[in-house]
């Protein structure tokens, strides 16, 4: 009984305390936030509070000075490549996307662990993003910047992460195309466990989308609670 | 007109000799970030073992098969205890690549000898064929095989294993690569494994044409780094059409108009080269759209 207690307590990704310093400024200043298995969290703020930075601390690019990042209750390790094949997916900032390498090859990059789920999930996003599969052939760099998102989202799902972190989620989408894009996120992540931590500026469709929204503010998270008060969250 | 042939075809065969050193160059370059011109060196050092095995009496072909092993040691070790620790900025490593490239060279002078230079047997069958007035030597057209199945082995590396995607991955976005797993280190070790076979292999070739000696290999590197710049200095495939325009032009030069003037054309070239195209022949290939 207690051991699934403590299981459900620390299923999914959680960060208690996170400090980050840039030679000697603190970014983030005792940063908290959980994302549950198949749930949707969306992270917004200003320019330069520290949102990509916090996907960064996550990830191992970005040096922690303190705090405890776990998944599964299992202390996640600080290089990124181990973080990736711990199970957390991250789309950077800007796509990462391989210009030079075809779709599908961006796409075999992104199965960076095997996982007997991997034909379903797979199914489902090519079901997801038809578009991605139609231009499977082409290489990445000619696609244009909402294709690029799909094929950066496609390819960070196909690995069956535990958490998928998301940066700029709106950069270069259409409002359509982001709407489909989001809907299909929180879908896949909802059917497969998936938690999905979302980055971006724009609040509105956080907080349409996500279960739960945080902001970002001198190095440190609250619930952002009431989605109408745009004014007092950014300017408090 | 078929001396001039001759002096074309023996210049292709030497043109894909300095397009593999230029295609190592680039690879490492692309793979661990810093242009290591030590591989010359490497390649010296590694076709001593090979002579020195000879010498005592082994025949040539299982010297060259243990030399292959030791190379692919050799360069893993290059990598682990001279390249890896003490991380530091790329300059820093550029560094130690240059003290790299001069204590192999004097290691080569204390270890082997100061009776250099040897002559070295060739691995390769001599004499050779007439086509049409053209003299065809046996031994350049089994390099052009050679280096032709290596490249093929490349090609069929990056576009078929995961190993070799993620060769791409890492020379194109380093830290994206990381974000989707990719251990840089233990490619980096891959690389330089590749690159010292591959360097040893240009030493097995180059040694019976010019001689083995600890500076041997210092003139093949300078037009290889001519090459590299020609092709795009990060275009891999362009490294060879660099390999051979080089091998060719020198070729003649030095024919033509005595072989003082070899280095001096391979320059020239690659000077002309930037006047004309600043990125080199393939360098601008890359695909960009925001």
């Amino acid at each position: 009984m207690t051991a699934v207690s403590e299981e459900r307590a620390g299923a999914g990704l959680s960060i208690q305390d996170l400090h980050v310093r840039f030679s000697g400024a603190r970014v983030l200043d005792g940063l908290s936030l959980a994302v549950a298995p198949g749930e949707i969290v969306g992270l917004a703020g200003r320019n330069g509070a520290g949102k990509t930075t916090t996907l960064r601390a996550i990830s191992g690019l970005a040096a922690r000075s303190g705090g405890v990042i776990s998944l599964d209750g299992v202390r996640l390790p600080a290089r990124p490549e181990a973080v990736a094949r711990a199970g957390v997916a991250h789309v950077p900032e800007g796509r990462g996307i391989f210009a030079d390498l075809t779709v599908e090859e961006n796409i075999r990059l992104g199965i960076v662990r095997k996982v007997p789920a991997e034909r379903t999930l797979r199914g489902a996003l090519e079901e997801a993003f038809p578009a991605v599969v139609r231009l499977r052939g082409q290489k990445a760099g000619r696609l244009s910047g909402g294709e690029q998102q799909m094929v950066a989202l496609f390819r960070g799902l196909i690995g069956s992460p535990r958490v998928l972190l998301v940066d700029e989620m709106s950069l270069g989408l259409s409002p359509r195309a982001l709407r489909t894009a989001i809907e299909a996120l929180a879908g896949l992540g909802r059917a497969h466990g998936i938690g999905v931590l979302v980055v971006d500026q724009n609040s509105r469709m956080l907080h349409e989308h996500c279960d739960r929204v945080h902001l970002l503010n001198d190095g440190r998270v609250r619930l952002w609670e009431d989605a109408s008060d745009i004014a007092s969250a950014y300017f408090a | 007109m078929g001396l001039a042939l001759s002096v074309i075809v023996s210049g292709i065969a030497f043109g894909l000799l300095i397009g593999m050193l230029a295609f190592i160059l680039v690879f490492l370059y692309k793979t661990t970030g810093v242009a290591n011109f030590a591989v010359g060196n490497i390649g010296m050092f590694e076709t001593f073992i090979v002579y020195e095995l000879w010498k005592d009496g082994m025949g040539l072909w299982p010297a060259a098969g243990i030399g292959l092993v030791c190379s692919a040691v050799f360069g893993v070790l290059i990598y682990q205890v001279v390249l890896r620790p003490f991380g530091g900025s790329q300059a820093n490593t550029l560094v130690r690549t240059v003290a790299l490239f001069l204590l192999l060279a004097a290691m080569a002078d204390v270890f082997f000898g100061r009776d250099q230079p040897y002559h070295f047997p060739s691995l390769l069958p001599s004499g050779g064929t007439k086509v049409g007035g053209v003299l065809l030597r046996w031994s350049d057209l089994i390099t052009v095989g050679i280096v032709l199945v290596i490249v093929t082995g490349f090609v069929a590396m990056f576009r078929y294993t995961r190993t070799g995607l993620q060769f791409l991955a890492v020379a194109q976005r380093p830290e994206t690569a990381r974000l989707l797993g990719v251990r840089a280190t233990r490619l980096s070790t891959i690389a330089y494994m590749l690159a010292g076979c591959l360097a040893l292999l240009i030493g097995l070739l180059l040694a019976p044409k010019q001689l083995l000696f600890s500076q041997m290999m210092n003139p093949i590197l300078l037009f290889a780094f001519a090459a590299a710049v020609v092709g795009g200095f990060t275009s891999l495939g362009g490294t060879f059409v660099g390999g051979i325009i080089i091998g060719v032009a020198t070729d003649l030069v030095s024919t033509y108009l005595g072989s003082d003037l070899t280095l001096a054309s391979a320059l020239a070239i690659m000077l002309l080269t930037l006047a004309v195209r600043p990125n080199g022949l393939f360098g601008t290939a890359q695909v960009r759209r925001l």
